[in-house]
């Protein structure tokens, strides 16, 4: 049985014209998504060093990694149907040197059908793998942007000669397929670009009201923000919070009481919650500044910062803070939300809030504040 | 540019070693293994049966005119049908912030919308074929 392919855009100069757009969202993906795991796991050596400025720019580039990563679904599917008669080579492997190349592709393909799969999956909470999504996307991104340099190492020559002819202008031969190309790239652009229209605002104000397809709206939550994971996910109990007290320790450690909180000097600040599966809010915060606290412990002003929540489990339940967070006159204990108080699921009684960080580092139900070092 | 070649090529088997290392060590174990076999799982589901499907319905369709805005229109709603079923799909669960828009009601409007959208395009050049 002979399998043939008679669609003509089954070519190296279609492959080439929409792997150009293919590689340019899968490397803003991966640099977008470098900047998200050195700001959610920063190397000991960088911890006093994170920016904490523009207070929107975790907001922004996560943002930019989740559109990306989606932009990349039609372009990496078209790609694929390009070269999809290549499968059927016959023989399979002709040489070693085949063979190895076939393998790289292999490589390439399957890390980036699972890795986008996996990042698509993920932005919905729906945790269908068995494995660790943040270990598992981190490994693999770094497999996938290998592998695509590989490719492109691989393929030099017909890039090459394919920029080449884009400056050729007299190659009336290719008319035929060349409208049926252009046909094609606009097809693609308007999925690429329908598809971001639908889910960029939940990262991106201006296009909220076409937000059909996000798993978020940000506008949508109670005391008008979404709620990444609820008091009850986090097993927080009743009896844990009647009780509750502010446990700092320090040079000189104490405790303080709920209306205690209230009664020391109030901050507000104006920041955003921008959360690692892409979708971000602006809110208003009121509470006390960390700085204000830990220098009521005696705390070094270039000491580290280590709050801990009542959530038990969890690896967001523990958070460290650099003295460049820790210090900014903007990083507050926040005790009420969009001027109502903070309610359970938002991280009651206190939570953390500073600029430019992950959400799953703007800490909730805080229980302790320990100055280290 | 033989030297700039190599490098490249060098540098990305670097990372995809990198990447092979923070698979089989930086993770729980069994996590490599697993991890194969859901790579595995993925071009199995892409090449035996998303993209056959596709050739079929390619083959099916043949080449009306206007292939060009059809074919569009097939990629905007595929695109958008396989952006729609994580929302879709997923069994209900307790944070009402969470996935909190009618996706079924969403996507079909999405997909009727492209449907108009192709329909005009198709019917605004044919009457400027006739008009011609």
């Amino acid at each position: 049985m002979r399998i043939t392919f008679r669609g003509r855009l089954h070519d190296a100069r279609t492959a080439t014209a929409v792997g150009r757009w293919l590689g340019l969202a899968l490397t803003v993906c991966f640099v977008t998504g470098l900047v998200s795991h050195v700001l959610q796991e920063p190397p000991g050596w960088l911890q006093g060093r994170l920016p904490t400025r523009p207070v929107w720019g975790y907001q922004l580039t996560q943002g930019v990694h989740v559109v990306s990563g989606i932009a990349a679904i039609p372009l990496l599917l078209v790609k694929l149907w390009c070269v999809y008669p290549r499968l059927f080579v016959w023989p399979p492997v002709r040489s070693v040197r085949h063979a190895l190349e076939r393998l790289s592709i292999a490589v390439l393909l399957s890390a980036a059908l699972l890795e986008i799969f996996l990042g698509l999956v993920n932005i919905s909470q729906w945790y269908v793998w068995p494995f660790s999504f943040r270990r598992v996307h981190w490994a693999l991104a770094w497999v996938l942007f290998g592998s695509l340099l590989l490719h492109l190492a691989v393929k030099y020559p017909q890039i090459a000669e394919s920029w080449r002819r884009k400056r050729k202008t007299d190659d009336s031969a290719e008319d035929a397929d060349e409208t049926d190309r252009r046909s094609l790239m606009l097809g693609v652009g308007a999925a690429v670009g329908t598809v971001t229209l639908v889910t960029a605002g939940q990262s991106f104000a201006p296009l909220r009201p076409f937000t059909l397809l996000a798993p978020r709206r940000p506008d949508i939550g109670s005391q008008g923000l979404p709620v990444n994971r609820t008091a009850r996910a986090a097993r927080i109990t009743a009896e844990q919070l009647s009780g509750w007290r502010l446990e700092v320790r320090g040079p000189r450690p104490y405790e303080l009481t709920l209306p205690q909180l209230r009664d020391l000097p109030q901050s507000e600040c104006r920041l955003p919650i921008a959360c690692v599966e892409g979708w971000s809010a602006w809110a208003d915060w009121s509470g006390v500044r960390l700085s204000d606290l830990l220098d009521l412990a005696d705390a070094p002003p270039g000491a580290l910062v280590r709050v801990e929540s009542l959530q038990r489990s969890g690896a967001f339940r523990s958070m460290v803070m650099g003295p460049n967070y820790a210090r900014d006159p903007l990083t507050l204990l926040a005790l009420r939300l969009n001027g109502q108080t903070l309610n359970p699921d938002h991280g009651f009684p206190a939570r953390i809030i500073a600029p430019n960080r992950p959400g799953v580092w703007q800490t909730k139900w805080v229980t302790r504040i320990e100055v280290r070092g | 540019m033989r030297t700039a070649r190599l490098l490249l090529g060098g540098s990305g088997v670097a990372l995809i070693l990198l990447g092979a290392w923070l698979l089989l060590f930086d993770t729980a174990s069994g996590t490599a293994l697993q991890v194969a076999v859901w790579l595995a799982g993925a071009v199995v589901v892409h090449d035996l049966l998303l993209a056959p499907l596709v050739q079929l319905a390619g083959r099916v369709l043949g080449r009306p005119p206007g292939l060009g805005v059809w074919r569009g229109a097939f990629l905007v709603a595929g695109t958008l049908t396989l952006v729609a079923l994580p929302p879709l799909l997923r069994p209900g669960q307790g944070n009402p912030s969470l996935l909190p828009l009618d996706y079924g009601r969403n996507w079909s409007l999405l997909l009727v919308c492209t449907a108009l959208v192709a329909l005009s395009l198709r019917l605004g050049r044919r009457l400027k074929k006739y008009r011609s």
